[in-house]
């Protein structure tokens, strides 16, 4: 035997278990080192407990229980709070979940996009423009969360109403030409109807999540809209595919603004000047970011002439006023819209015709 | 090599026990003086002597000397506290105060019994499943070749150092030791 298993044979001694041979070596070995030595000194008051009938068989009883474990709490706080953070996350990127954005390109003229061919067309991207346009090239934007639906499925593109996607006259600075035409398929608040799509482009948001959303909110288009239809039992419908607008029809506009602020509607007239449609007083209706309204209150009657609207967001943020949900109005109407705002605005072009 | 003759086999037999004597002096000293000043502890080790002299002057193995000695070396530790208590050296007790012998079991080493072990049951309450099973099988009185063969373990050694590792762990749960401040 080496010392150091004599040394472990310290173990049986007070409990004596060693073997008479066991016993001479420890003890052989004690004489010759002090620490041994004192180590068996210790061990003698365990011995004499032992040697105790009582005692021992108190302590055998105690061994027969079954082993007194430990409540981890803190194996199970740590696992309940990786749970709670796993949903968290889950629900963030849940709520971020992403519609198709679609950036149209906005061509240096205004011309007539046709926003889908055939509905056998979907996930392809609106035709490009000639790579002298690159410069007004399309622009991947964060998709928003939609307020009815996070279903992502993508659905075949109705065709639309001949709506032109036109440069506004004076771009404000916060709006580059690129962004000013933007149609979506987020699918409005009361059902998942179909929307223009042109392109489907994966959004920053999707791919580096809250962070990339942060980052590329500058980049927002200022809303997003689908044209509804009045259908025969009166209630508004997008438009189906190949099926186009003619006068006499009744068209409202679902927008999905990015931002809170105030929405309002315009039209241009024939003298260029743009005229309040709606609402008709106050700074606009006082929208949340990212649910669906549906203006305006009465529908536009579609006319043998096109009809230029605008739909404006001037951000709470603008004007200081913080989004309520609450429809503010001012005293006197507001018939004319004079100096360019702040506002982001999105135009578009409505006339009776018909999608080829 | 003959048979030593009868008178040379006695001798060389008490000058064993004498070398053990004399070793065993020698480790207590050591260990009294680690606990008592030098002089108590060399006083200590000679009447743990002249009582293996006196008393077990027939015992002459070192399986046997040892742990008497050491059994021995530990009631007079525990006397000589209490005498130095007595005493006065750590705290003045008046005469009237200091309780006579009854002859029962010292109501101190009983005391301290009893609290080591329920130190060590409450010890042995948090103790590992194998040590627990390694120290239930030593209180059934097996031995380290029985308990190899109980658990299936392929060495003995490896009995050896479960055992070892269990009395530390055992140890360290009690606080260091198996009595308690001690």
């Amino acid at each position: 035997m080496t010392n150091d298993e004599i040394r472990q044979l310290l173990a049986g001694y007070a409990t004596n278990t060693l073997t008479e041979t066991e016993r001479q070596a420890l003890f052989e070995a004690a004489l010759d080192d002090q620490e041994l030595f004192d180590a068996l000194h210790q061990e003698q008051a365990l011995k004499e407990l032992l040697a105790d009938p009582v005692s021992r068989a108190q302590i055998r009883q105690a061994l027969e229980k079954p082993r007194a474990v430990r409540p981890r709490w803190w194996t199970w706080t740590a696992a309940a709070s990786a749970v709670a953070a796993a949903v968290l996350i889950v629900a963030v990127i849940h709520s971020r979940t992403t519609e198709t954005t679609i950036v149209a390109v906005k061509p240096s003229s205004p011309v007539a996009v046709q926003p889908v061919e055939k509905a056998d067309s979907e996930l392809k991207p609106v035709p490009q423009p000639a790579p002298s346009r690159a410069s007004a090239a399309k622009q991947a934007v964060r998709a928003r969360p939609s307020a009815a639906t996070n279903d992502r499925k993508f659905e075949p593109p109705p065709a639309t109403a001949p709506v032109q996607l036109e440069t506004p006259p004076p771009p404000p600075p916060a709006l580059t030409a690129s962004q000013q035409v933007q149609v979506t398929g987020a699918p409005s608040q009361s059902d998942a109807r179909s929307q223009s799509q042109v392109q489907l482009q994966p959004s920053p948001a999707q791919i580096g999540g809250a962070v990339g959303g942060l980052i590329s909110k500058a980049d927002l288009p200022p809303v997003r809209y689908t044209l509804l239809k009045r259908a025969q039992d009166g209630t508004y419908q997008p438009l189906s595919p190949g099926v186009g607008l003619k006068a006499g029809d009744a068209v409202r506009i679902s927008v999905l603004p990015n931002s809170s602020g105030y929405l309002l509607l315009s039209r241009q007239d024939a003298a260029g000047e743009w005229t309040r449609v709606f609402p008709a007083t106050g700074p606009g209706i006082a929208v949340a970011a990212n649910a669906n309204y549906e203006i305006p209150a009465l529908p536009i009657d579609v006319t043998d002439a096109a009809q230029k609207l605008r739909i404006t967001l001037v951000p709470a943020s603008m004007i200081g006023i913080a989004s309520t949900g609450q429809v503010k109005t001012l005293a006197a109407p507001l018939k004319k819209e004079s100096a360019p705002t702040p506002a982001l605005f999105v135009d578009l072009t409505i006339g009776p015709k018909s999608v080829p | 090599m003959g048979p030593l003759p009868s008178g040379s086999a006695e001798k060389a037999a008490r000058s064993s026990r004498e070398e053990i004597l004399e070793k065993l002096r020698e480790r207590i000293v050591g260990f009294a003086a680690s606990r008592l000043q030098r002089d108590a502890a060399e006083d200590l080790a000679q009447e743990v002597l002249i009582l293996l002299h006196q008393k077990y002057g027939h015992l002459e193995r070192l399986e046997d000397l040892l742990p008497l000695s050491l059994q021995i070396v530990r009631f007079k530790m525990m006397a000589f506290r209490r005498k130095t208590q007595r005493r006065g050296e750590y705290t003045q007790i008046p005469v009237d105060g200091i309780q006579v012998p009854d002859g029962a079991v010292d109501p101190l080493a009983a005391a301290e019994q009893r609290e080591m072990r329920e130190r060590l049951i409450a010890a042995i309450s948090k103790l590992g499943e194998r040590c627990r099973k390694l120290f239930a099988l030593k209180l059934e009185g097996k031995s380290y070749a029985e308990i190899q063969t109980i658990l299936g373990v392929g060495s003995i050694k490896t009995v050896y150092t479960w055992d070892f590792r269990c009395r530390k762990n055992l140890m360290e749960l009690m606080g260091g030791g198996w009595e308690a401040g001690k």
